[in-house]
């Protein structure tokens, strides 16, 4: 069952003759518990296709269905809810809030929908991302890992339908971001988790079960690792 | 080392990152002529009011002068006028001791020959017609015209019968030579003078015998203008012993003098106080205006940070960038000051005459002059507060480390490394975080804002402390007081200037009319009393003794409702027993807290009295029988100079009923009648005394309760309004402080903002966040106000009571339960529209904006 699906997705910025297609066409659907990585170079659109699967930003045409949901239908408010049920966001520049501490931070999309997080469940992810001692530590206390980490954390505490991550490692030396490539990939497993990720490093992208290329805002191919 | 001009380099960066930063600039400018506003109205209204009330207080007085010197000779003004500290000096000549005449008998009259300086410095000055030249010229006032019917045309003809030496009376032809507008305000008297001819050709007749006799016809007195009015005690003593003279009273060569309390500098007798009060609202002006500059400065520099972190790594010191924080601080200040300073006197100089007119001087001509040290004084302290508060922000910006910059969060002065969960995160926990980061900042605003409710508070319980019924009870004790007019004008002797019995039946009539007495008293006729030493005699003028040694006193009959009245200060009133004729009150004086002064008590509860007077009908006392009578002290009361004295003051005070009174004297005379009316009938009794001491027995006078109520209530809006107008001032940069916090913190999180709506955070949560960090201020100002305003509360209980006489401290803090609610309303409101304008770029935007 896909659990992401494209309809000929297109996001046009300006008109006539400056108009910039970052998006062209896409059609692209992602299987329930998938760990897919989207490839391209600088400028290729990826990112823009990320921000329209998440719902961050409206395309221009062209439908984005999540769990079997036309996202685009929703209202904006509606669509910041439904974000926050079922996606699950990875920055490259981890987008933690400094003044809540890393479990805070983790809680905070469960606790924005009025819900007690599962402390099993928390306490689970935490574990496996080896964050146990640090959870009272505000952001600011962490290296650029440990950071990326609360937010792969965050990103999995809602039991998201979908993590959507953008650059994850693009801030990290190469240890680092083997160490959290491993993570994304382990707990992707093991919480049986549908995550799509961006990169532009070829070897990250090799942990990854699918590979999808996209330039000029076309997808111009893909494979299963 | 080699010598860079570098000057145009650094106006030009200066002026660019100034361009770039219209948004602050705004509020900077703001906030500097805001500050600018707050000194120049202060000292606009400082010196105005000090000004106008030095000017009225003066007229009041009779006129300018720093200090005056009473009844001395000719020989002892050559001797004192060309000392070293004086500036000027008055030569004013009493040319008689009265002036005898019904037409002046409610505004009592002085003549005198005055030198210019004299006249300048005691407003005599004719406005029309010429000085007096000529030996049967006179100056006076249109009021004194009026009442004697002179029309205003210079060679009128005047004759006045004058009391000189001795109770000689002397008739005088004048002719007017010239006047002046009479000053609503100098309502007791009308000077005026003749001229120096006058003065020599009757030389013989202007002896000085003041120390024998009290006349004071002949005797000089001098208004003394020194340099400066500082120290003024000190200098007037200096001139007085340096010439040979002394100011103990006892000493032969004891000289009057006073200085003068209109000038406010000792008005207090606290050049110190003064200097420190200056000094404090100076002080915290520059406080208010440094918390918004600063906090606008830091804001600023903190959200450029990287910008001067690039200036670094291409080579720009810190020295140059300090130049460059400094140049747009003189920018805004070239812009802000100049608007200031006129907003500032425009405000002062409204407010001047709205406070004149709600005090005592209410009806005088006000001027507020725009004196340049004004401008000069706050454009000073306006730059001081802006390079105070730029410079730390400039040591900022010059010392941060060009790799440091890139890095450089408004997060630094976070010491914290943990954070404790209170159950996850809430958005109300979140807000409070995040007013957190920037712990002085937030300090900053907090305080700003709670500075203005502080003062307000502050100013609010000084008004409320005014205590109107303790200022009332100086002056009156009953609803009305009515009365000859020599009462009032200090002239009251008994048998002649009593209070009719048809102004009696007439208030008894009235349908408000409630309950009244008599009060009698004899003080200058043939009955008066004198009373037998005691043996327990005062350190007083030892001058008011009879030719058999027995002193002059004032011996008052009550009937019962004033009897009622008597404030007793030792002992206890038998009413029945006083009746018997065997007992009687001894007068004792207060000071303004209605607290004894026990040195002016002669007797012990129990001793004897022995009073005498010439009981009869005669018109002397020698045409009528020395009688004695005795009494037991039976308590002590207040005499209390307005409400149950003759206003003069005497050694010797006693309150008798009327019953017993009236045996003592043939003639009682009526010194006065005081009633009070019933609850509502005060305009009506107010507009009948009013017409019936205009036309129908114009030496009437009356006083009322209503009358003195709003001369004081006045003073409490004077209070309130110059407190009120500071305060909002003060409140204005508080929320403008706040205004600038909450714009620039939303701003700056924009980023922030659109990754908590990525993750889920709703518009709606974002602005309950934002909106409870706005109330979180409000409500930390509301509570550092409410801890303020309890210490100041206090502290104004101690200290202020204490000077102002009739100040009854009570605590509230009720202005800010007024008006932080209002706070609260701006805090809720105040982020929302800044939010929307933010929402406006796309999450994605605003994600990838700051991303670079």
């Amino acid at each position: 069952m896909d659990i992401l699906k494209t309809t000929d997705l297109k996001k046009h910025y300006g008109a006539g003759d400056t108009v910039v297609k970052a998006l062209d066409g896409v059609n692209l659907s992602v299987a329930d518990g998938e760990f897919a990585a989207i490839v391209g170079t600088s400028g290729s659109g990826k990112s823009t296709l990320l921000h329209m699967l998440g719902g961050l930003d409206r395309p221009t045409s062209g439908v984005v269905e999540v769990d079997g949901k036309n996202i685009f239908a929703l209202k904006d408010e509606a669509l910041t809810i439904f974000r926050r049920r079922k996606i699950g966001f990875v920055f490259q520049s981890y987008n933690l809030v400094p003044v809540l501490n890393v479990y805070e931070n983790i809680v905070l999309p469960i606790e924005l929908d009025g819900n007690r997080p599962d402390k099993r469940h928390i306490d689970s992810i935490v574990e496996t991302l080896g964050l146990s001692h640090k959870k009272d530590r505000l952001p600011s206390q962490l290296s650029g890992g440990q950071q990326q980490r609360v937010a792969i954390a965050r990103a999995l505490a809602s039991k998201p339908a979908i993590i959507l991550a953008d650059e994850p490692t693009g801030n990290l030396d190469s240890k680092t971001s083997l160490d959290v490539m491993g993570l994304l990939k382990v707990t992707s497993e093991q919480f049986s988790q549908t995550t799509l990720m961006i990169t532009h490093n070829e070897e990250i992208a090799q942990m990854a079960d699918r590979i999808i290329r996209i330039e000029d805002g076309r997808i111009v191919g893909g494979r299963h690792v | 080392m080699f010598n860079v001009n570098s000057k145009k380099a650094i106006r030009g960066l200066a002026g660019k990152s100034f361009r770039a930063n219209a948004s602050r600039n705004i509020i900077a400018a703001v906030a500097i002529a805001l500050t600018a506003i707050l000194f120049t109205a202060l000292f606009t209204i400082g010196s105005g009011m000090i000004e106008n009330i030095q000017r009225q207080t003066m007229r009041q007085a009779g006129g300018d002068g720093m200090a005056y010197l009473k009844y001395i000779t000719e020989e002892q003004f050559n001797a004192v006028k060309d000392h070293e500290l004086i500036d000027r000096i008055s030569y004013n000549r009493i040319v008689c001791d009265e002036v005898i005449s019904d037409a002046l008998l409610k505004r009592h009259a002085e003549i005198y020959y005055m030198n210019d300086v004299g006249m300048e410095l005691g407003f005599c000055v004719p406005t029309h017609g010429h000085k007096p030249e000529k030996e049967n010229e006179i100056i006076m006032d249109t009021r004194a015209m009026k009442l004697l019917g002179i029309p205003e045309e210079v060679g009128a003809p005047v004759t006045f019968s004058m009391r000189i030496h001795d109770g000689e009376i002397v008739q005088r032809d004048f002719v007017l030579s010239g006047w002046w507008e009479a000053d609503p305000t100098f309502e007791m008297a009308s000077i005026m003078v003749v001229s120096k001819a006058y003065m020599d050709a009757h030389i013989d007749e202007l002896y000085n015998n003041y120390r024998e006799s009290f006349e004071v016809t002949g005797t000089i007195n001098s208004y003394v203008m020194f340099r400066n009015s500082f120290g003024l005690e000190h200098k007037l003593e200096r001139i007085i012993t340096e010439s040979g003279y002394s100011m103990d009273e006892n000493a032969p060569n004891f000289i009057a003098s006073n200085v003068n309390w209109s000038y406010l500098s000792s008005n207090f007798d606290l050049d110190l106080p003064t200097a420190a009060g200056a000094l404090a609202a100076v002080a915290l002006m520059i406080l208010t205006g440094y918390l918004i500059i600063y906090n606008i400065f830091q804001i600023s520099v903190v959200k450029d940070i990287r910008f001067y972190g690039l200036l670094k790594t291409i080579g720009t010191t810190g020295k140059q960038i300090k130049k460059m924080i400094r140049r747009q601080a003189v920018l805004l200040s070239c812009i802000g000051i100049p608007i200031g300073l006129i907003a500032g006197y425009f405000i002062g100089t409204a407010i001047v005459p709205l406070i004149m007119n709600n005090s005592a001087y209410a009806g005088a001509a006000f001027t507020t002059s725009a004196n340049p040290v004004i401008f000069i004084g706050s454009a000073l302290f306006a730059v001081v507060t802006v390079a105070i508060s730029t410079a730390k922000p400039g040591r900022i910006a010059a010392s941060v480390s060009p790799v440091e910059a890139v890095r450089y969060t408004d997060n630094t002065n976070t010491k914290k490394k943990k954070r404790k969960s209170r159950g996850g995160a809430k958005i109300s926990g979140m807000a409070a975080a995040n007013l957190g980061r920037n712990k002085k900042r937030t300090a900053l605003v907090v305080v700003s804002m709670a500075l203005s409710l502080v003062l307000f508070n502050t100013i609010y319980t000084l008004s409320l402390g005014f205590d109107m019924d303790k200022y009332l009870s100086s002056f009156v004790e009953t609803d009305y007081l009515v009365s000859h007019a020599n009462l009032v004008s200090y002239h009251y002797s008994g048998d002649t200037d009593t209070v009719t019995e048809t102004l009696i039946a007439a208030v008894e009539s009235q349908s408000g009319f409630a309950e009244g007495g008599r009060f009698y008293a004899d003080i200058g006729d043939a009955e008066c009393f004198r009373v037998k030493p005691s043996g327990r005699d005062t350190q007083y003028l030892a001058a008011n003794k009879d030719d058999n040694g027995n002193y002059f006193s004032a011996v008052y009959g009550l009937e019962d409702f004033p009897l009622g009245n008597l404030k007793v200060l030792e002992g206890e009133i038998d009413y029945e027993k006083l009746k018997t004729g065997k007992y009687i009150l001894e007068g004792v004086e207060t000071d303004d807290n209605h607290n004894p002064i026990w040195a002016t008590s002669h007797y012990n509860i129990g001793d004897t009295v022995t009073l005498c007077n010439y009981k009869g009908n005669g018109d002397s006392a020698g045409d009528n029988e020395y009688t004695e009578y005795q009494y037991e002290v039976m308590a002590k009361v207040e005499i209390n100079t307005f409400t149950n004295s003759c206003r003069t003051v005497y050694n010797y005070s006693y309150y008798l009923p009327a019953e017993v009174y009236k045996t003592m004297v043939c003639n009682p005379g009526t010194m006065m009648y005081v009633y009070d009316v019933l609850d509502g009938s005060e305009a009506a009794m107010d507009a009948f005394l009013h017409n019936y001491t205009e036309s129908v027995e114009p030496v009437m006078a009356y006083s009322s309760k209503q009358t003195k109520a709003n001369e004081f209530e006045g003073l409490r809006n004077t209070v309130l309004i110059v407190g009120g107008v500071l305060s909002l001032i003060i409140g204005l940069i508080g929320v403008l402080n706040f205004m600038n916090s909450v714009l620039t913190s939303i701003l700056t999180r924009k980023r922030e903002f659109a990754m908590l709506q990525s993750i889920g955070m709703t518009q709606g949560q974002l602005r309950k966040m934002l909106v409870t960090e706005g109330l979180l201020y409000t409500a930390g100002a509301g509570a550092v106000s409410f801890a303020l305003s309890v210490a100041t509360s206090a502290l104004i209980g101690g200290t202020i009571a204490k000077n102002i006489w009739f100040f009854s401290y009570q605590f509230t803090l009720l202005p800010l339960l007024v008006i932080i609610p209002i706070l609260l309303v701006i805090g809720f409101f105040l982020p929302l529209p800044v939010l929307s304008t933010v929402e406006k770029q796309s999450i994605v935007d605003r994600l990838r904006e700051t991303e670079n």
